[in-house]
């Protein structure tokens, strides 16, 4: 009987330990922070790069599709001072894009996409740079938009970067008014 | 040694947990919600999707991109796909079930904006079994434009992805890819 429980609590803690251990690496490992903007986190989901496994299944288990592996893809949860986005507050993300074929802006909420912006649907200010608000609120200009009370997540996705060997310069963020 | 016994099951335990929950549970979750969101009867044929469908699947992408997506099958066979794009950039990505990208090619890479691919399952059971660990994915030339490509894997999507630089040439790619393909070869 004593052997028996004890099979059965090693057996228990083992499956235990296993799913945590899954669960909290594929939330967070090859989650890295990029050189110039340390608020940026980069998702390494290369083959080469031990963390793949682990995005490939950040992804699917949301019921997404991971981005291509020309592309690269950028997530952040806070403004420039480090405080983490709020629902009711207005940002505005500004700076130049790096140079890339394509490269798209979202905004999710409870791991959802709730909107989205693309190169080409943009207007770009006079220097070549971009200027978009993040808000629940409308407002004139290029806009993400989106509703409820959760804390949205911005992700960018560059694809085919020109450059792949130098860490790439990605826009600010800024909380214009809560 | 009856202590190290426990020890090593626990170990053995946690390591086979962990495994399947980052390796096998993906792939068998994937596909269900794959098919909730493109809708049933879908299987092994091109489907134009939506802003929502490209929202709900597709992280990476703009939801005024156009995205075809085919969620296929190979248990009954080899698979056909073509299309004819417009000029511009555009890619062809094929996912296992699992979300491992085992084979790419954009237009630059190609030079050619029409193409098939045959596609079908890796008849051997190494790389069927590697399919688990790796890409394991290979392409192969066939006449001028297009390839063979052999999947470790017997299900999962291929997906053309065109994004629109300019709104105005929206209806002519749309109906470019539209016109993509992906059924059982003959």
């Amino acid at each position: 009987m004593r052997g028996f429980l004890h099979m059965l609590f090693a057996i228990v803690a083992g499956v235990a330990t296993g799913w945590i251990s899954a669960v909290g690496l594929i939330q967070n490992y090859g989650l890295e922070s990029v050189a110039a903007n340390p608020q940026w986190r980069e998702r390494r989901s290369a083959l080469d790069h031990p963390a793949a496994p682990y995005a490939f299944g950040y992804f699917v288990n949301q019921g997404q599709v991971p981005p291509p592996l020309t592309a690269r893809h950028f997530v952040r949860t806070t403004d420039e001072d480090g405080s983490l986005f709020r629902p009711e507050c207005v940002y505005l993300v500004s700076g130049r894009l790096p140079a890339a074929r394509r490269w798209s802006i979202a905004v999710s909420a409870n791991e959802q996409t709730v909107s989205t912006l693309g190169a080409g649907e943009i207007v770009y200010e006079p220097d070549g740079s971009v200027a978009v608000y993040v808000s629940a609120q409308p407002l004139p200009g290029n806009r993400l938009s989106f509703a409820g009370n959760a804390a949205p997540v911005l992700s960018l996705t560059v694809h085919d970067p020109q450059v792949t060997d130098v860490p790439l310069v990605l826009p600010g963020i800024k909380r214009v008014r809560c | 040694m009856g202590r190290f016994y426990w020890l090593l099951l626990f170990i053995a335990t946690a390591l086979a947990t962990h495994a399947a929950y980052v390796l096998y549970y993906p792939g068998y979750k994937f596909d269900s919600q794959v098919a909730a969101i493109v809708g049933p009867g879908r299987l092994n044929k091109m489907t134009l999707l939506d802003q929502t469908q490209i929202a709900r699947l597709f992280p990476a992408y703009a939801q005024s991109d156009i995205v075809a997506l085919c969620r296929y099958d190979l248990s009954l066979g080899p698979l056909e796909v073509t299309a004819k794009l417009p000029r511009g950039y555009w890619t062809f990505t094929i996912f296992t079930v699992k979300g491992r990208q085992v084979y790419s090619v954009t237009d630059a890479q190609a030079g050619e904006n029409a193409f098939t691919v045959e596609l079908s399952q890796s008849p051997d059971l190494l790389a069927q079994i590697k399919g688990a660990l790796d890409d394991g994915g290979e392409g192969e030339a066939i006449g001028s434009a297009g390839w063979r490509v052999q999947t470790p894997e017997v299900k999962g999507i291929a997906v053309v992805w065109v994004p629109v630089s300019d709104p105005i040439f929206r209806p002519v790619t749309l109906a470019a890819v539209q016109n993509s393909a992906c059924k059982r070869k003959s």
